[in-house]
């Protein structure tokens, strides 16, 4: 027990210390370009081809052929894991760590966001809070005069740019927050959380899905589908449209899928619509002439459970990148006081920053003081 | 048709090489004028509503109104094209050139007004006019010809692969240039608040942020389409593979940006390296696979 209580503040210290580094930016920069470099690095090699690095004797086949080129180096370049580099444990490790480092950032910034999503906005500011930064923007108010208009002016302006207005009063003078988009900031965790999810669903599909390429059909042929499935399927005919010069336009390929040896479902598969039957897809791979009128086709048969998961990641993917890139954050504060009206603004970092509300508003405000004097110096 | 084509090209190319001989000569005049005038403090409170005018001023909006004619004629250029081959504008490498062209122009003009500055003409217009000079003159004569689609790009999904694709390498154009911008303004930097190389560096990261989820798009609709023509939605093709390098060329702009040691300069030049590796994708990845000896399945 007293063990412990030495040993845990340490721990826990160091924790939070690995913790913050997995949280990094600047790890985050190193891990992209070690990632890009690599992928760079790999297509500056021959990259055996799907299937060949679990079977032995290919593999000894192909790098006969490829080691032709290489010379002595080959064998090095081999160990490096430089033919399958996007296999490579190296590769694969340094995945991982980009993996964890993205996963690391969406959760420390899903609770950072989370923290103060349901605070109150903090309204009231010291003075020198809207005399600094980039976006701001002041008004003296003539000796005698009120700001109540000045300050009207600046509602209405930022009330018809769809901000959340919050008003407060203290010793006289006039505070305004307003605000725009505030929930766009999940946009970040969002985006993070769909790219963990995407790499899941890949890992996912390559472990539990299946495919099987060579399934060469004669006209009317029937061919069990195998893999614990008890229905077969019969291919009928392929039909090709052309062009008037010859080329090839459309492929149809005419299937049945029979259970028990009754058909049950017949369908024409053409290239980008592929026959899905019990989550089996199969897909048109190629064809071969018999004689003037008749195919043989070579089928493929994907099973991959994880396509729905990275359809979904996918989308969260574009759905967050969209709201933090479209739609950042825009935030303005105000200090209505007897000598000056003081504007400050702030936006997320993002592509549309203010989108122009920023000069929009302040000509606005600025317009209708101008019409105000007019009027005020026609009356004197 | 096809000549008419050829004209509506050439009036584009001339449009285009006004345009830059304009933004150039302003942006030089404005670079002599920012040196001569040297460090006067502006004390307007309005920083954000008067951006770096090009002078002269007339010089510039012709500048402008050169493009967007130019854009007009090659707009006219892909309607012929897409009426002859009776397909969209975008199934060869010469016709994705041309959409490539268009959308630089385009995406420019876009961000030009959203930004407020011409600083970025010069480079951004003759980085389009050169791709149109190789689409035209460099790329071999067989692949200029109107084709009709093969069985595999007849499908919804090309099209929204292929179309995402040209919008984010036309942003990614336009960062590009605007970086080279920055970094050639940066060398005549007097007074760093008001010069155009802080005005290029901000039309670089909204260009940059502007292209980005394009780029994710299109990959993601590449892999649904794979998905569905082939039964595979990733198979690390040469294409996929300089794809998957500019997409982290760009996350790693976007996520460098508030680190202290990487604004300004370096930022640029990573502006400038991420429009080398979309053209390399683009121009140089067929190569690529060609000498290397891998498979792909991309035909641009």
């Amino acid at each position: 027990m007293a063990q412990a209580d030495v040993h845990s503040p340490r721990l826990l210290r160091w924790l939070s210390v690995v913790w913050r580094q997995l949280c990094s930016l600047k790890l985050a920069v190193i891990l992209l370009i070690a990632v890009a470099a690599a992928t760079a690095l790999g297509s500056l090699f021959p990259q055996m081809p799907a299937g060949i690095p679990t079977d032995p004797t290919a593999q000894a086949n192909w790098l006969a052929i490829v080691g032709d080129r290489y010379g002595a180096a080959a064998a090095f370049l081999q160990a490096l894991g430089l033919f399958d580099l996007y296999h490579a444990p190296w590769f694969i490790a340094l995945l991982a760590a980009l993996l964890l480092n993205t996963a690391a950032c969406a959760l420390e910034r899903f609770a950072r966001i989370w923290r103060t999503a349901f605070a109150a906005p903090r309204v009231v500011g010291p003075d020198a809070f809207y005399r600094t930064g980039t976006h701001r923007a002041a008004w003296t108010v003539a000796p005698g005069r009120s700001p109540v208009g000045l300050a009207e002016a600046l509602k209405t302006s930022l009330a018809r740019h769809r901000c959340r207005l919050h008003v407060e009063e203290s010793a006289g003078v006039i505070y305004l927050f307003a605000e725009r988009f505030r929930w766009t900031r999940l946009g970040t965790p969002i985006t993070h959380t769909g790219l963990v999810l995407l790499v899941i669903g890949a890992a996912w599909s390559m472990a539990a899905g299946w495919r099987e390429e060579e399934l060469t059909f004669a006209v009317g042929q029937v061919r069990e589908v195998g893999h614990g499935h008890d229905f077969a399927l019969r291919f009928d005919k392929l039909e090709i449209d052309r062009y008037p010069n010859g080329l090839p336009r459309e492929y149809r390929v005419h299937l049945a899928v029979l259970e028990g040896g009754r058909e049950v479902l017949a369908k024409v598969v053409r290239l980008s619509a592929p026959l899905n039957y019990r989550g089996i897809g199969f897909y048109l791979y190629s064809y071969e002439p018999t004689d003037d009128t008749d195919y043989n086709v070579t089928l493929m048969a994907v099973y991959d459970p994880g396509l729905w998961l990275l359809i979904a990641a996918a989308c969260l993917l574009l759905l967050g990148m969209l709201l933090t890139l479209y739609f950042p954050r825009r935030r303005f504060w105000a200090r209505v006081s007897g000598e000056e009206v003081l504007l400050r603004g702030r936006a997320e970092r993002g592509l549309m920053g203010f989108g122009g509300a920023w000069e929009r508003v302040v000509r606005e405000v600025e317009g209708r003081e101008r019409k105000e004097k007019r009027t005020n110096g026609r009356g004197n | 048709m096809a000549q008419a084509e050829s004209v509506l090209l050439g009036l584009t190319g001339l449009g285009l090489l006004m345009a830059v001989a304009m933004y150039a000569l302003a942006l030089a005049r404005t670079g002599e004028k920012q040196e001569a005038r040297g460090k006067r403090q502006e004390t307007r409170n309005d920083l954000h509503l008067a951006p770096c005018v090009l002078h002269p001023p007339w010089l510039g909006q012709a500048g402008t109104w050169n493009s967007v004619a130019a854009l007009m004629a090659l707009t006219a250029a892909l309607v012929v094209r897409g009426l002859r081959a009776w397909h969209w504008p975008f199934a060869t490498a010469y016709e994705f050139a041309l959409c490539f062209v268009w959308g630089t122009v385009a995406v420019y003009l876009l961000l030009e007004r959203w930004c407020r500055t011409r600083a970025a003409g010069a480079f951004v217009i003759s980085m389009a006019l050169l791709l149109l000079v190789y689409a035209c003159f460099v790329m071999p004569a067989a692949e200029r010809l109107a084709r009709p689609l093969p069985p595999s790009l007849r499908s919804i999904w090309f099209q929204l692969h292929v179309i995402p694709a040209a919008v984010a390498y036309a942003g990614f154009a336009v960062a590009g240039g605007a970086g080279a911008t920055a970094l050639l303004a940066r060398r005549w930097s007097l007074l760093e608040e008001r010069l155009p190389s802080r005005e290029a560096e901000l039309l670089a990261t909204r260009a940059v942020a502007f292209g980005y989820p394009w780029m994710t798009a299109a990959m993601i609709f590449g892999a649904i389409w794979a998905q569905f023509a082939w039964g595979r939605y990733w198979s690390w093709d040469i294409k996929e593979v300089w794809a998957l390098i500019v997409w982290l060329v760009y996350t790693l702009y976007l996520h460098a940006r508030p680190l202290r040691g990487w604004r300004g300069r370096p930022l640029a030049w990573l502006a400038v390296v991420g429009l080398l590796t979309v053209l390399f994708t683009f121009l140089c990845a067929g190569w690529l696979a060609r000498t290397v000896g891998l498979e792909s399945l991309h035909v641009f």
